[in-house]
């Protein structure tokens, strides 16, 4: 799993490429929190783009990540779901607990 | 995975003839999860079942990233002299940290060990696909225990959501995927029945049963 950073209005964007899976969460978590709590970021959104496959230590990593920033009045969304991912967040109404932008212009 | 080339003809030759079609990895790359993504399709698409298509593929995924785990665990008690029975607690933590430090190679095998995890498909009764996943190793008291809590957990819930905000979900590895599969069985009409796990001659498998009609 590869993970770059860039700026985007006032969110910080983390691009996610790989697998979002058992093996890479955990990791990926640590460098997003560490990248969080230094900088003291207000707004984060997962770029999903190019994350092909996710499992359930995936979506609970973007459930941590969320409950993180929410619980300090944060921001939190995913951008740009591949279909398969999405087709999963809906089949377990998730698509509703996270907030999902289609592309870069909703992001405010 | 032994067979990775496999077309879709002779896939579902061996399917109609009862038989399971049997795929064997020596490790799970997105190469081989988008096999069987194709496998799951060919198969769904020819029973009409293609509403099931996320739900299966998510089922699979989780069940093969379970087994791989299952597997490596236990090679990693062997290779570090733990006792998965009596050091349990002790062990699992060692392996939790090993693998959450990138020191886990998914892809190692032991001697005498064929394949890493097994997946296969079979037409049972001609009226239902059964899925199954195959790995090394007995499951444990205290595992066996963990899965019951995990699909007792999944039928108490109704939603997945409600899963995310239970601190025993939010650690990697927390059991969410086996509540959420269960979940989405009830949201999809299937019963019960449909998911369940055996425990015999030195293999764990896990077992889900997709009906061509509910």
């Amino acid at each position: 799993m590869e993970l770059k950073v860039r700026n985007l209005n006032k969110s910080k964007v983390f691009q996610l490429v790989g697998s979002l899976d058992i093996y890479t969460a955990s990791k990926v978590k640590k460098e997003i929190t560490q990248i969080i709590d230094d900088e003291e970021v207000e707004s984060v959104i997962l770029d999903m783009a190019n994350v092909n496959h996710m499992d359930s230590s995936g979506i609970a990593l973007l459930a941590n990540i969320q409950k993180k920033m929410k619980s300090g009045g944060n921001k939190f969304g995913l951008l740009s779901p591949t279909n398969d991912i999405m087709a999963v967040l809906k089949l377990s109404s998730l698509d509703s607990f996270f907030t999902i932008y289609n592309s870069e212009a909703q992001v405010k | 995975m032994n067979s990775h080339n496999i077309e879709s003809a002779e896939f579902l030759r061996i399917f109609h003839s009862g038989q399971p079609v049997v795929i064997k990895f020596q490790q799970v790359s997105p190469l081989d999860m988008d096999h069987v993504r194709k496998v799951t399709e060919t198969l769904l698409e020819e029973k009409k079942l293609t509403h099931f298509f996320a739900f299966a593929h998510t089922v699979i995924k989780e069940f093969l990233q379970n087994g791989v785990k299952a597997t490596q665990k236990r090679i990693f008690f062997k290779n570090n002299g733990l006792d998965i029975d009596k050091n349990h607690k002790q062990a699992i933590e060692q392996f939790k940290e090993s693998m959450s430090n990138g020191d886990i190679h998914t892809h190692l095998l032991m001697e005498g060990m064929e394949f890493l995890v097994e997946l296969s498909f079979q037409e049972v009764n001609k009226n239902s696909i059964l899925i199954v996943v195959r790995n090394h190793g007995e499951m444990n008291a205290s595992e066996i225990k963990n899965v019951n809590f995990m699909i007792d957990r999944g039928r108490k819930t109704n939603e997945v959501s409600d899963l995310l905000s239970d601190e025993t979900s939010n650690k990697e590895g927390g059991g969410l995927g086996l509540s959420m599969i269960v979940i989405l069985m009830k949201k999809l009409g299937l019963t019960p029945d449909c998911l369940y796990y055996e425990v015999k001659d030195s293999f764990t498998s896990f077992n889900v049963r997709i009906p061509y009609t509910i």
